[in-house]
């Protein structure tokens, strides 16, 4: 992993503009009743969501720019930005994404990268590569921006979560100045979920390696980390995935962002980890997982604060 | 295992299911017939949520024994998760 000074931290969230309620959608119940084959939706954790009202790029800069100011970092003097998507949101982001974005937020010397293919475990692994970007002494502080946001409201209601739309990013830094350090990082292909033949035992079977794959790194112990900030699915499938994995439901930080925002694609560890900043802090010494699932995938990523 | 006991692992199984919002359509009888949980017409979501939900009636004190995954997909698995349950629940009742 990269040297003891290099740092993350500044996380900046910008949600979609428009709350809504799932009953706001047309048809959410026929949508549901479709997806969930009777389930009750009441159970499922989720009160309201989010959703953009304009291009996914202006909330893009608009984290970006919450991230600078907090850092009081101005914007030429940031060397990369790894961008993250999920697959599904990669037809937003068209040949004049990136010109805009780095022009709209200042980022004049600023090399972009996009991390995808990995739904929404890709801001995880954004994470991680922005992080070893640092092995080029030259670099000096690096972006990691995710964004989701659905195409369609048809989208947005689905078997394992009900999608909201968001862009969060943070700074990560050679100077210090970050609340943690990137200690281990891991991703892992359950390629059975990937071509949708996966079952309860092949997610749990790449949660536990991807697990031991981070915290063996560091022979760190589940028990040994303070928080989890995992993916916003539906509350019990959450607290289910977690427990499989041999992570108790008690270290969860999700549950009032999936109530008040819901999926927001590969930004939810991310916003989890900043309601958590916000309400308790982050403390030197502590251990954190950033912890993200999706079919075919899940990630993981210790941070330590510092 | 002795068929009685089974038997009222399956019974126990149909029992909670008719006490939960949007399982109300399984009868015991299919419950009764049925090997896997496709036959139930349960979704992996479904069994989830029964396994929480159960966990949650039981008192919420114990967790999913991540050992357990492997006996979901069929119907005598789910209910010896359920009867597993049980016993740990009397276990701390107990101590």
């Amino acid at each position: 992993m990269t040297a003891d000074t290099v740092t993350v931290g500044s996380f900046a969230c910008e949600l979609g503009d428009l709350e809504c309620k799932p009953a706001d959608l047309p048809d959410f119940e026929q949508w549901w009743q479709a997806e969930s084959n009777g389930a009750d939706f009441t159970t499922m954790g989720c009160g309201t969501f989010r959703k953009m009202s304009g291009p996914v790029s202006g909330y893009v800069v608009a984290t970006v720019q919450r991230t600078l100011a907090e850092r009081g970092l101005p914007a030429r003097q940031v060397d990369r930005v790894v961008f993250a998507t999920t697959d599904a949101n990669l037809a937003q982001v068209d040949r004049d994404f990136v010109a805009g974005v780095l022009e709209a937020a200042g980022l004049v010397s600023c090399v972009p990268v996009l991390m995808s293919f990995q739904q929404c475990c890709a801001s995880v692994t954004a994470l991680g590569h922005g992080c070893a970007l640092f092995d080029d002494p030259a670099v000096r502080n690096v972006l990691v921006v995710a964004f989701d946001a659905a195409a369609t409201d048809r989208e947005r209601v689905r078997q394992f979560a009900l999608f909201g739309d968001a862009a969060a990013s943070c700074l990560i830094s050679r100077d210090g100045g970050g609340e943690l350090r990137l200690a281990s990082s891991a991703v892992q292909i359950d390629y059975e979920g990937l071509l949708g033949r996966d079952s309860m035992v092949s997610r749990q079977q790449v949660a536990r390696d991807t697990l031991d794959a981070v915290l063996g790194t560091t022979g760190t112990s589940i028990a040994e980390v303070t928080m989890v900030f995992p993916t916003n699915l539906y509350q019990p499938l959450t607290s289910f995935n977690a427990m499989v994995a041999g992570i108790h439901k008690s270290k969860l930080h999700f549950a009032e962002m999936l109530y008040r925002v819901g999926h927001c694609g590969n930004c939810d560890w991310m916003l989890n980890l900043i309601d958590y900043r916000d309400k308790v802090g982050l403390r030197r010494g502590e251990q954190y997982l950033s912890h993200a699932s999706a079919p075919g995938f899940f990630a993981g990523g210790l941070l330590v604060g510092v | 295992m002795c068929p009685d006991l089974v038997a009222v692992d399956r019974r126990n199984l149909a029992d909670f299911l008719a006490s939960q919002p949007g399982f109300e359509a399984i009868t015991a009888e299919q419950v009764a017939a049925a090997r896997t949980r496709d036959d139930l017409g349960l979704s992996s979501l479904q069994v989830i949520l029964v396994m929480v939900n159960y966990l949650a009636a039981t008192g919420g004190e114990h967790a999913f024994r991540p050992d357990w995954v492997a006996r979901l997909d069929d119907v005598d698995g789910i209910a010896s998760v359920m009867r597993d349950i049980d016993s740990l629940t009397m276990s701390s009742a107990r101590s």
